[in-house]
């Protein structure tokens, strides 16, 4: 059986909120290392990878490798009914039907329970290919949520131009066009602040805002985002949680853009 | 047309060949407008797109309609091409086992000798699974065949026959370029109204037209007419249709090779190939061809080919007499089994996993190597390489999921391409999973990648663009009540249907604002009035324009804007009935429009017209 406690329930509700634009049913994967989720898009464009180590709970016990089958939209509605401080447990038993979450509050001795059906869903699971990137772009998330919703006004999509003088996130539209530039920025007081461009090569390529600003959405999750790009490969967003747990998000260039 | 320039030459006889095929393509696509109008007039006693002096399956000739007059090169052509047949499709020929590899897919000619000729089990497979599925879709032309062996009465036959042959053909016709939802209501409308193809021909040209308003492309409907009343009026057919292709293709107007074949094969029995736009993209799948089948007319004509083998082949599993006149009813289930299969399963996103004949299928077994571990190429002798084939590389440009070759490339799209994931190596780890299962099971992730293989067959031809054209529909009611209607020429797009007064606009004009519209709508109805003898001396006044209707026609984007205008009489008008009856031209009450038989997009402005009042 799984069961996993989390000492906020905010993590995973900004986890499914992130995600539930892009991805309607998914599969949540246990096992002893803790809870992994990966599913594409509808149109095979963008891709995400979660994974929430055992670490990131206490107590994770999970007997057995399970797999969740859970509807999104369903699982938001049930999140919603905790607040961001309480304490969350998941369970399930081995070959589940159901979900059990437990919201604790320790403010008011609340305790509130819901079981949420799942579901079998025929998932396939990809192998993301090892890259070495050759532009990384470590900045604060909410910088690049901004950049994202400043240039969708623009266009529908960007351009991201990473190279010795630093990154441009520039768009082209039928209005006009902007762009924004970053350096490389050290700031010793606030450190999420920083902005860190490692490149072993220049790289631009282009991408759509749409999906950019579906990412986005995790900024609520953490201070930094790191971008990982190389020219004519998936751009890979990252968003680092507590410990090592992450979630990443992979996207499909477009190509032929004439610049 | 670029493509096959495109192609590596590999030996001076491939070359040789291909400099014919693609003269004849030059001089089959000519874009001289005097030749154009040329072979306009001539296809018009024909509708199918084939030929009508084709004979029978090694020298038949391609489908593009243009490409009659014999050139000088066609006998070479011919010839290479018999040839190229013989060798493929003829007794002495062995099939390749081993599906090349791709990308690169190097082969030689002899691989598309199509695996079903030496395969009689998957032959069988094929029309077992036709026989569990041809009712499913209810086609009421889907019947029984008549076993001549089964009527000992002579004259009781030839009306059986007499009738199922007009059904079929009917059928035919009617599926042209149309989906089988919408036939069938109209086919059983047809057969309520005109039995026999007797009744068809004693029809009135006006009410074969309206039988037909709605399916588009009505010269079919012409076509049939003529056709019905020349088969039942020659003493030699006496109402029954020829059951050889060749008489039929002669004699009867607007059938082709394809019609030919369904009809000689469906109701006769006979081993005639039937070929449509889904047995081509069928066959060059199961022959591995990747290839022009739209408009390459030696790929088109080795489909053929293979489509006769491939029927004579079927006939004589079942004859138990092994001659060649033996009639039955399996060349016909196998080619709507053909059909059926490309319409239903091998689409052009096909269902590989629910196809009967996937085991005697080239592109699914290159599809398959893709995802196995072991891929060795093989391949010996490259003298005798295909040339027929395009090279998946040059395809990839026309595909979704090129990656770099693209960005060099100017591309149309401001934006650039959005990628798949999948073009970039974001795959399921295809040789972790295979040992657990079952050898022949394969992953849904398998599958799509083989799909994804099948699908790049035939190639991709890029379409040619959709001329788009505006209108003005000029609605003109008279102070009577009466609308003026003219008919269309007998010749063209809708011909012969009725019309309210249009005038097509000028590129050149600038017509984008309703007042520059009203302008030219007000001019061309004056004109149109100062000729119309009744309507001296009246007023004519735009009222405004209804709306525009959006139509589409193959060829053609059409925007219809409706203007309405009313005309005051000064004094009631009587007309000479006798006159008006024949004329192009006439007044019509609202009631008498509703009845003519005009094309579904000028019933759509009337309608608008209509609920103006």
């Amino acid at each position: 059986m799984l069961e996993a406690r989390l000492e906020q329930a905010a993590l995973l509700k900004k986890v499914v909120d992130a995600i539930k634009d892009l991805v309607q049913d998914c599969n949540f994967d246990c096992n002893d290392t803790g809870i992994a989720l990966q599913a594409m898009d509808n149109s095979h464009v963008a891709l995400v990878s979660m994974m929430l180590k055992a670490e990131a709970f206490s107590p994770f016990r999970c007997d057995r490798n399970i797999s969740l089958g859970v509807n999104l939209t369903s699982l938001t509605k049930v999140l919603r009914a905790a607040q961001n401080e309480d304490i969350l447990t998941v369970k399930a038993e081995d070959g589940p039907d159901v979900l059990n979450l437990v919201f604790e509050s320790s403010a008011n001795d609340r305790i509130s329970e819901y079981d949420l059906k799942l579901m079998d869903i025929d998932q396939e699971h990809l192998g993301i290919p090892d890259t070495e990137y050759a532009a990384t772009i470590a900045m604060p998330s909410v910088e690049f949520r901004r950049i994202v919703a400043d240039l969708t006004a623009m266009s529908e999509s960007v351009n991201i131009e990473a190279s010795k003088d630093g990154v441009k996130f520039s768009s082209n539209g039928d209005i006009g066009n902007g762009s924004v530039t970053l350096r490389s920025h050290t700031d010793l007081d606030k450190p999420e602040l920083n902005v860190d461009i490692e490149l072993t090569e220049p790289v631009s390529l282009t991408f759509s805002l749409k999906y950019l600003g579906n990412f986005c959405k995790a900024a609520a999750l953490s201070t930094q985002v790191k971008i990982c790009l190389s020219n004519e490969v998936p751009l890979l967003v990252e968003y680092t949680l507590a410990g090592s747990s992450y979630l990443r998000f992979y996207l499909a260039p477009k190509i032929g853009d004439d610049e | 047309m670029a493509a096959s320039s495109s192609r590596t030459a590999r030996s001076s006889a491939s070359a040789a060949s291909k400099k014919i095929t693609s003269q004849l393509k030059s001089d089959g696509n000519s874009p001289d407008a005097v030749t154009r109008v040329a072979a306009k007039r001539r296809i018009a006693p024909r509708h199918d797109a084939s030929e009508s002096d084709a004979t029978a399956h090694e020298d038949s000739d391609g489908p593009a309609p243009k490409r009659r007059k014999a050139q000088p090169s066609r006998a070479k052509s011919k010839g290479i091409a018999a040839e190229l047949h013989q060798r493929l499709f003829g007794a002495a020929g062995k099939t390749v086992h081993q599906p090349c590899v791709p990308p690169t897919r190097r082969h030689n000619v002899s691989y598309h000798r199509p695996a079903l000729l030496d395969d009689a089990a998957s032959r069988h497979a094929l029309l077992a699974w036709f026989d569990g599925v041809s009712t499913k879709r209810n086609m009421p032309w889907r019947k029984a065949w008549i076993n001549p062996r089964e009527h000992s009465n002579a004259a009781q036959l030839r009306v059986l026959l007499e009738r199922r042959a007009y059904e079929v053909w009917i059928s035919e016709i009617m599926l042209q370029q149309t989906r089988v939802a919408v036939v069938i209501d109209y086919w059983n409308n047809w057969m309520a109204k005109w039995e026999t193809i007797h009744d068809l021909a004693a029809a009135s040209s006006d009410d074969v037209l309206s039988a037909w308003r709605g399916l588009g492309y009505y010269s079919r409907a012409t076509r049939i007419h003529e056709a019905a009343k020349l088969v039942v009026q020659d003493p030699a057919t006496t109402g029954l249709l020829p059951s050889q292709v060749d008489d039929l293709v002669a004699k009867v107007p607007g059938v082709g090779r394809y019609t030919a074949g369904a009809i000689s094969a469906i109701v006769f029995g006979r081993a005639e190939p039937m070929v449509d736009g889904n047995v081509l993209r069928v066959l060059s799948r199961q022959l591995g061809l990747l290839a022009n089948v739209k408009t390459d007319k030696l790929v088109i004509d080795t489909l053929w080919a293979a489509a006769a083998a491939l029927a004579k082949a079927v006939a004589q599993d079942g004859a138990e007499d092994k001659t060649e006149d033996s009639v039955s009813n399996r060349p016909g289930r196998w080619g709507q089994a053909l059909m059926e299969l490309g319409s239903t399963v091998c689409t052009p996103k096909p269902n590989c996993d629910q196809c009967p004949i996937s085991s005697t299928c080239r592109a699914y077994g290159e599809g398959k190597l893709l995802v196995s571990a072991e891929r060795k190429p093989v391949i010996k002798d490259i003298e005798d390489s295909c040339d027929l084939c395009e090279t998946l590389e040059e395809t990839a440009d026309l595909e979704e999921d090129v990656s770099a070759k693209a960005k060099a490339k100017p591309v149309a799209a401001k934006q650039g391409k959005q990628m798949k994931l999948s073009a970039f190596m974001f795959k399921a780890p295809a040789s972790e999973k295979a040992p657990e299962k079952p050898k022949n099971a394969l992953s849904s992730r398998d599958m799509e990648v083989i799909v994804d293989h099948a699908r790049k067959f035939p190639l991709k031809v890029v379409k040619k663009a959709v001329r788009v054209e505006e209108t003005l529909v000029c609605v003109i009611r008279r102070s009577d009540g009466q609308y003026l209607i003219q008919k269309r020429p007998e010749k063209g797009l809708l011909a012969g249907l009725w019309e309210f007064p249009s005038n097509i606009l000028q590129d050149s004009d600038d017509n984008s604002t309703t007042k520059l519209r009203r302008a030219r709508a007000t001019d061309f109805v004056s004109d149109l009035i100062t000729q119309d003898k009744t309507s001296q001396g009246a007023q004519l006044k735009h009222v405004r324009e209804l709306g525009s209707v959006p139509w589409l026609f193959s060829h053609i984007k059409l925007t219809m804007h409706v203007h309405l205008f009313t005309l005051e009489t000064e004094e009631d008008c009587v007309e000479d009935a006798a006159t008006k009856a024949n004329a192009r031209q006439r007044w019509a009450s609202p009631d008498a429009v509703d009845s003519e038989s005009m094309g579904t997009g000028m019933r759509k402005c009337w309608e608008l017209a209509k609920d103006s009042d």
